[in-house]
């Protein structure tokens, strides 16, 4: 297993807000000179040779809202503060309401070779209700000029399970999704979260019952999986194995990543801490050469446990059962001995080489048996 | 402030619930100027946060109110609000018989509804001086003299003396103070007879300890005199009296008209009784005044604490809400499912919601409350008639000969085109019609004897979904009448909860089962094995439900490098169990225990 770090900026700013993203971002982009000047300034204090990066990602927010210019000015910056391992993947979301010529070109030149499109769906009834500022249009020009720019590998976002969500419309997105012949798809599931503009309009309650949401989860994967790609994690699909996330890999592995930006999660073995929701904190705090830390938690035994059967049922690879006794001290066997019965006896996952997976009979139980296993720990 | 008594006018307005009566206390409060524009909000009289969350009043307040009128004259005109929901009309009764006048205020479009009829009627027991007026009438649906010639029909009150006002945006208002003082009495009683007033509330302040709401009948009371509550001889010595302007406003001395507050280091809760009389202690031979009716309860439930230890801050806070709400009763109680709590008497189901509401958020309780009954007469074969609310009561069915059960006289009035829609809801809730008039050429008044255990639970509700909102509704408890009951029981993992029993009228029941065990299965988590829910009469099971210890739920969801948050939901998610009960070795959260009355699909 590798040692090596993912890296993860987190670009603040939106054009727009949409209506179910609580993602930190603010749409009031006169901050953003400041922003990068506090960024380089995070990345030159935290700078260490000794850690080796492999994976980069731009995310958001809008990251593609940035200028080339800006792009090579934070990159150059990374490249000077890390050991950058010989091909990283470096990933940059976009969003197609940023669009402008030449840009992937351009990026692409900079050394960005994974790209990320948030199209979220082709039909321009669902991109209104999810307030998206972009036409179902311009989503594919995005892909199209993407690809002109011989991106290899091209993902894209899709969101599903919206209130007037049918078995069609879902269908009609995947194809969609599938004539452009991308090499990654995530497919996430529509959640109500507190504080955003869906949550208080649906009161918080998803107006699709859990069953039904289940039942589109397990077309997205029955459909995509006999067009040729991996279901690798709970959201995500690659077309092989070398087009899977390897940044976002390290999060549901528990490996080491260091984020930058505000609101940006950083991991390294048992401590995880997060830089303030704030960007003026985030900016003031760097101008002082403070780092912009909000919160740090050091996981506790039972934390860890559980977070490793929370991110591990999530994957293609499972549960990491060795990892797992290493912590806890006792054989997981053991300990669930109930759970595991009830996975056997409804075929819902295998034990294969000391990990266990869950398959997609089992996945669309996911919640149920991940709190199964955490009413087990934190008993 | 110094006000000379014929200055003053004490008034309530009377409103069906949703005609605007708070909004028009929101603007005569802002027009008084009494609040700065910065610190007023919709609303204002509502002080709890339920009151504002749904948009109703559930306490009567008080608010003085400054008025200079034109020939130069200081008035102070006491506004008492009082809430416009069939379950809280004993709060008006309170409200109406501290006061010589009251507005009736009418919806512009609405017209006149049962309460309206029914409020009426007791502000002219009372003696009060009435006025219409008609309200929201810068709505485009208005129909002024539609509404006009109803209160001239219906009310049998001048058409020349109504006052048009629209309270959303103002207009007219002004000419309400002017309307007060000109045709409200002014309080009578002899300012230089002994002391004597009446109680009509109090509420607990956590700085002041207990507030004492009274109007004065005749004398004065200053800070610094002894008096004594007539009905238990508990003397104390006042601290401070002062009027109610939205905060408190101490005043030198109160006198004989005025409706004010007192505060006399009053600890005992039990010590203060709505329609109590108050006197100087030198006087406590005097004759008391004649109270205030006893609110009569007619809906009953337990209410347990979740977690059992939490029973003493239940003892207090049921109370500290006494205190402020005299129609709650309760006593003592226990269940072998959930130990120790109270049984407790309501007004209707929604006095019922707004305690557990008050309860929860303004004691931090988290509580239990058991299906609501009322209370059914119970004849055994030998001879002895019982009154029972509670079925852990129920006797074994041998021993009984016959069962009655209370019945209501409904008033429903409506658009004629419901007549039908009505007739077909009363008759499912085993009602019959009495009667019917024709109050104008469309609309109707529709009596009905219905069991009172009909309307508890979704009556009111139903009736406004049939008639689209223009049904209206007021009741009186009318006797008891023959009926077949039996005692629905339900069993988890083949244990009995006693919680969950409820009687009721036996064709009723096998239906009410299987919807009960529905209701429940979802109402309780999945857990980490199957849960088998079954419904019971006497040994019998008549339904049957199970939950499995897992469902379908997965949420394909991205957290980026926030990981820590999923995890916060799973420990989170344990935490809320806590909110749940243990009833054997099966968690039932709270909200099961209510759901199980719900009678719709």
């Amino acid at each position: 297993m590798s040692n090596n770090y993912g890296l993860y900026i987190h670009v603040p700013f939106c054009l727009s807000k949409c209506f179910y993203c609580d993602f930190y971002s603010i749409s009031d982009l006169s901050l953003k000179s400041d922003f990068i000047a506090a960024l380089l300034n995070e990345i030159k204090i935290r700078a260490d040779l000794n850690k080796k990066i492999d994976t980069i990602y731009l995310g958001g927010g809008t990251p593609s809202i940035l200028d080339p210019f800006e792009i090579e000015q934070i990159l150059l910056n990374i490249y000077k503060s890390f050991q950058i391992v010989k091909h990283p993947e470096i990933t940059l979301e976009v969003n197609p309401n940023t669009l402008k010529n030449n840009y992937f070109k351009q990026i692409k030149g900079l050394g960005i070779n994974r790209l990320n499109i948030g199209v979220q769906s082709f039909q321009d009834k669902k991109l209104l209700f999810l307030n998206r500022s972009h036409s179902s249009n311009k989503a594919k020009k995005t892909i199209l000029q993407a690809r002109n720019a011989d991106f290899d590998n091209l993902g894209l976002d899709i969101i599903y399970g919206l209130p007037k969500e049918s078995f069609e419309t879902l269908l009609y997105d995947l194809n969609k999704a599938l004539e452009f012949e991308v090499d990654h798809l995530s497919c996430y599931t529509l959640t109500y979260e507190s504080g955003t503009k869906i949550y208080n309009k649906f009161k918080g309650k998803n107006p699709l019952n859990d069953n039904f949401i289940s039942c589109l989860f397990e077309l997205t994967s029955k459909h995509l999986k006999k067009k040729g790609y991996i279901h690798y994690e709970i959201s995500n699909f690659a077309t092989t194995l070398k087009h899977k996330s390897k940044h976002n890999q390290k999060y549901w592995d528990m490996l080491p990543y260091l984020g930058f930006g505000p609101c940006a999660h950083s991991f390294d073995n048992n401590i995880r801490f997060w830089n303030y929701r704030d960007i003026k904190k985030y900016i003031l705090s760097l101008r002082k050469n403070i780092l912009p830390v909000s919160q740090k938690e050091i996981l506790t035994k039972k934390q860890k446990m559980l977070e490793i059967i929370m991110l591990g049922l999530r994957t293609l690879k499972g549960v990491d059962i060795i990892k797992f006794e290493n912590i806890a001290k006792q054989k997981f066997a053991k300990i669930f001995k109930n759970i595991l019965k009830d996975i056997n006896a409804n075929s819902w996952g295998t034990i294969k080489n000391n990990k266990l997976v869950l398959n997609l009979n089992g996945m669309v139980y996911l919640n149920s048996i991940t709190s199964c296993f955490a009413e087990k720990i934190l008993k | 402030m110094n006000i000379k008594q014929e200055n003053i006018r004490n008034f309530s307005i009377i409103a069906h619930i949703d005609h605007g009566k708070s909004t028009l206390s929101d603007r005569m409060i802002q027009i008084a100027g009494i609040v700065s524009d910065r610190d007023f909000k919709n609303q204002i009289l509502d002080t709890m946060d339920i009151e504002r969350e749904r948009g109703i009043t559930i306490k009567s307040q008080t608010v003085s109110l400054p008025y200079k009128a034109k020939d130069g004259q200081e008035y102070l005109l006491n506004l008492i609000d009082t809430p416009g929901h069939v379950d809280f009309s004993y709060e008006v009764s309170r409200a109406i018989a501290s006061c010589e006048g009251a507005f009736i205020l009418v919806d512009a479009s609405q017209g006149v509804e049962a309460q309206t009829l029914a409020n009426m009627y007791l502000a002219m027991e009372h003696d009060l001086e009435i006025i219409p007026v008609i309200n929201k009438i810068d709505l485009p649906s208005a129909e002024i003299d539609w509404v006009k010639q109803q209160i001239e029909k219906d009310l049998g009150l001048d058409k020349k003396s109504i006052l048009l006002v629209s309270a959303k945006n103002g207009t007219g208002v002004n000419d309400l103070f002017k309307s007060a003082v000109e045709n409200f009495p002014a309080p009578g009683g002899d300012l230089d007879a002994p002391f004597k007033a009446l109680i009509f509330d109090s509420h607990y302040d956590s700085y002041k300890g207990i507030l004492v709401h009274l109007r004065i009948f005749q004398g004065s009371l200053k800070p610094g005199d002894k008096i004594v509550f007539m009905s238990n001889n508990s003397e104390y010595k006042v601290e401070e009296v002062g009027l109610f302007q939205i905060k408190r406003n101490p005043v030198k001395s109160l006198q004989a008209g005025q409706v004010g507050y007192m505060i006399a280091g009053v600890k005992m809760i039990s010590d203060v009784r709505c329609g109590d009389t108050i006197t100087l202690a030198k006087n406590k031979n005097d004759k008391p005044m004649s109270g205030f009716k006893e609110p009569k309860p007619v809906v009953f439930s337990s209410i347990y604490p979740v977690s059992s230890d939490d029973y003493p801050e239940l003892s207090e806070a049921l109370e500290k809400l006494k205190l402020n709400d005299a129609s709650l009763v309760f006593e003592k109680d226990s269940s072998l499912a959930l130990g120790f709590g109270y049984r407790c008497g309501f007004l209707g189901l929604l006095h019922l919601e707004v305690v557990q509401e008050r309860l929860e958020r303004e004691y931090n309780l988290s509580l239990i409350l058991t299906s609501p009954s009322v209370q059914y007469k119970i004849i055994r074969k030998d001879g002895k008639t019982e009154i029972i609310d509670n079925p852990a009561l129920y006797p074994d069915p041998m021993e009984i000969e016959s069962t009655e059960e209370p019945y209501i006289k409904a008033a429903i009035i409506i658009p004629d085109k419901y007549m039908g829609a009505v007739m077909q809801l009363c008759m499912e809730h085993r009602g019959t019609s009495t009667n019917y008039q024709y109050l104008t050429n469309n609309r109707i008044e529709m009596k009905f004897d219905l069991p009172l255990a009909e309307v508890v639970y979704e009556f009111y509700d139903r009736l406004k979904s049939v008639t689209q909102g223009y049904g209206s509704f007021d009741y009186e408890i009318a006797g008891y009448h023959k009926t077949d009951l039996v005692k629905l029981d339900f069993l988890v993992n083949g244990e009995r909860v006693d919680a969950l029993s409820q009687l009721l009228y036996r064709d009723n029941a096998v239906d009410r089962g299987r919807k009960s065990c529905k209701r429940l299965k979802e109402e309780i988590p999945r857990q980490m094995f199957k849960i088998a829910i079954q419904g019971a009469i006497g040994g019998k099971i008549i339904s049957r439900e199970t939950v499995s210890a897992y469902r379908k739920d997965v949420t394909a969801k991205c957290y980026g490098g926030d990981i820590s948050r999923k995890r916060k939901l799973l420990e989170k998610q344990k935490k809320g169990k806590k909110r749940m009960k243990m009833v054997g070795s099966v968690e039932i959260p709270q909200s099961a225990f209510l759901s199980v009355l719900k009678s719709g699909d």
